[in-house]
């Protein structure tokens, strides 16, 4: 310890305690046996089933993808080639949330119908195919956001090991640096239907719309948080602080808006406050409860299919 | 927040000098500036902007991008497809 200076010991310290965590979560996964990860091949379900292969072993470990038409493509390739280049088995399944009326009408509470047609899907697979449990990515800092989602976890007893052991998302993006897993500094990738307001229909033809928005300003160079939020024929753009100020120079202003409209958009309007997680929330006075997410117990193979 | 105000909104961005029309979108306002007009990309103008959008009821302020051939007639619907 002589010689080092106070700021490197406590960056050993954070180091430690970090290590520490993911010995944690490697013996939680012992004791599981076998998983079912369900996979997006965001930052924390690319984190945990490099964990969960790496603990386990290829052969006790399934990531299993819900293709939905709420999600970009792009994020399937991404989920395929994390899941490809750390060697996690992958299985895909079509869900069809946006052809169930109650998700389609877009409440304050989508999400929970999106995540148990998801959930729906996988139990049955993890019971088939003798896997012990079924867990997801959610991690400490979900916990303190309103997710109606992770009630449709509970409900089909889906596990949270990221969120039980106390990973947070900086946890999370610093452990896959050192393990070098290229989703460490992804963007989050909220569901294409968060950038519809509460209280207007989702439909497969906004979806790819917003879609198609959103790939094109990526292929035009935007960087770092991007949300194309739908106003009807109006796109409202949100980008970083950064991005922002290189948009709305007159040049740069024009090759977005052109952009946007090749998509399908009327009219093209940049928030000028820049991205705001949530910021549709506020708008047209839907604002969700603020309720805690749960976490679940689990199931047994005892317990009656859901 | 304030009661909002388009109008109010709209006279406070003039007098800052940004000519636009401002549109009520719930608590959404949206600035379509005159042809030609500019001023958005400063951002101390743009920051004086929140704060009067704030100021007149509105949590959220964008500014429309507009081309050329933009239409007032191609502006006037709030629907979509």
């Amino acid at each position: 310890m002589e010689g080092r200076s106070e700021q490197q010991l406590a960056q050993q310290c954070l180091e430690d305690e970090l290590f520490g965590r993911e010995a944690r979560l490697a013996d939680w996964l012992r004791a599981q046996g076998s998983v079912l990860l369900g996979f997006s091949g965001g930052v924390d379900s690319a984190y945990l089933a490099c964990v969960a292969v790496e603990t386990l072993g290829p052969t006790h470990v399934l990531a299993v993808i819900g293709r939905s038409a709420s999600y970009p493509a792009a994020q399937w390739q991404s989920a395929r080639d994390v899941a490809a280049r750390f060697g996690v088995p992958v299985f895909e399944v079509d869900t069809d949330e946006v052809n169930d009326p109650r998700y389609a009408a877009n409440p304050t509470n989508r999400c929970f119908f999106c995540k148990t047609e998801l959930w729906s899907r996988l139990v049955p697979i993890a019971r088939s195919r003798g896997l012990s449990a079924v867990i997801d990515g959610t991690n400490a800092d979900d916990l303190e956001d309103y997710r109606p989602g992770a009630r449709a976890a509970v409900e089909h007893g889906v596990l949270s090991p990221l969120a039980l052991l106390g990973f947070r998302k900086s946890d999370i993006r610093a452990l896959s640096r050192v393990r070098r897993i290229p989703t460490w500094e992804q963007p989050s990738a909220p569901c294409l239907s968060s950038r519809i307001p509460y209280g207007t229909p989702v439909t497969p033809a906004r979806l790819r719309v917003i879609e198609a928005a959103e790939a094109a300003l990526r292929a035009l160079g935007v960087a770092g948080d991007l949300r194309v939020r739908y106003h009807g024929d109006l796109a409202r753009v949100e980008l970083t602080p950064l991005e922002l100020e290189r948009w709305l120079e007159p040049r740069g202003a024009a090759a977005l808006r052109d952009a946007v409209r090749g998509a399908g958009f009327a009219r093209v309007a940049l928030d000028l406050r820049g991205f705001r997680s949530g910021s549709l929330n506020v708008l047209g006075g839907l604002v969700a409860d603020a309720e805690p997410a749960p976490l679940g117990a689990g199931w047994t193979a005892a317990e009656p299919a859901a | 927040m304030s009661a909002r105000s388009r109008e109010g909104l709209e006279r406070a961005l003039r007098e800052l000098g940004l000519h636009c029309v401002v549109e009520a979108w719930d608590a959404l306002a949206v600035a379509v500036p005159e042809l030609g007009a500019r001023g958005f990309e400063n951002p101390e103008t743009r920051q004086r902007a929140i704060a009067l959008a704030r100021t007149h009821g509105f949590s959220h302020l964008a500014v429309e991008l507009r081309g050329a051939e933009s239409e007032p007639s191609a502006r006037a619907t709030l629907s979509g497809d």
